[in-house]
């Protein structure tokens, strides 16, 4: 047995922990949405997200960077699914559950072509998350970022590739401007304070 | 005495009214443009701090990434807007019946 798990090891094999049921949700009228979670390594889990409506598109998050989840294919080749070993590396299992789940559905009839797209906006929201305050993160930053994606998905569903680019470009805007704002305001408050300390 | 309330704050009372919970895109498109998206998160935000509203994190994010945050009206949100709306019905009748 332990032999057996060594060989696992060295085969670059890795029994998945975790994994929750792919959960189908409607989004609205035109799309729906699929999403799923496995759970890797410790720290390292795998959201996938996709649209019915736009074929092509699955969003799959994870919560580590994108280098991670590269080194994390590198690592683990094969996974070990019900006492075999299949070959198939930690992204794309978590996209062959998705695509599976929309085949089981009858969303889609033809099996669509994936590709791996990060959602929008990753950037901002690593960059936001480490430097704004916990709470004004998720009260204002987070919520702007996840309407974003949610917009931004919309207009993937209905094809229109132009809209999107408006919708990342438009909001990404909005932030720095607010991210400006926020400075200024939590700037002013401090000096205020120091200004009443003083006084 | 007679809550302050700016108008966003109040279009933002009057959609949360009926007491359904909502997060902010809701609004935004529920509100017919009187919200607008790069301020409802600042203005809801600082309604929670003068407790008008309250909020909670979405416990089964159906979206894959950040959890939405549900709005839903307070007691203190519901007194303060029919005090605003008692206040603007009986400016309405001075003004109809003359000063």
């Amino acid at each position: 047995m332990a032999s057996d798990r060594k060989n696992k090891k060295l085969f670059g094999a890795y029994k998945k922990s975790k994994f929750r049921e792919v959960n189908v949700s409607a989004v609205n009228e035109r799309m729906s949405e699929l999403s799923t979670f496995i759970k890797f390594e410790k720290n390292v889990r795998l959201k996938g997200k996709y649209v019915a409506e736009a074929k092509d598109i699955v969003y799959l998050q994870s919560t580590k960077r994108l280098s991670d989840l590269k080194s994390l294919n590198k690592k683990y080749s094969r996974v070990v699914d019900e006492d075999s070993v299949v070959k198939v590396t930690p992204t794309s299992l978590a996209l062959k559950f998705l695509l599976g789940a929309v085949n089981k559905e009858e969303i889609a009839s033809k099996r669509p072509k994936a590709k791996v797209i990060p959602p929008p906006g990753q950037f901002a929201y690593r960059i936001l998350k480490f430097l704004i305050r916990k709470e004004d993160f998720e009260n204002i930053f987070g919520q702007a970022i996840a309407d974003m994606w949610e917009e931004a998905a919309e207009a993937d569903a209905a094809g229109d590739t132009t809209r999107r680019r408006f919708i990342v470009w438009r909001d990404h805007l909005r932030l720095a401007i607010t991210l400006a704002l926020y400075f200024k305001v939590r700037i002013f408050k401090q000096v205020l304070d120091i200004f009443k300390l003083a006084s | 005495m007679l809550p302050r309330l700016s108008t966003i704050e109040y279009a933002v009372l009057d959609i949360l009214r009926s007491g359904r919970e909502m997060y902010g895109l809701e609004m935004v498109n529920a509100s017919n443009g009187s919200i607008k998206r790069g301020t409802v998160y600042v203005t809801l935000g600082r309604m929670e701090e003068k407790k008008l509203i309250k909020s909670r994190a979405e416990e089964n994010p159906t979206h894959a990434g950040m959890p939405r945050r549900q709005y839903k009206i307070s007691g203190q949100g519901q007194a303060a807007l029919s005090a605003v709306e008692h206040y603007q019905a009986q400016m309405s009748g001075v003004m109809a019946n003359g000063v």
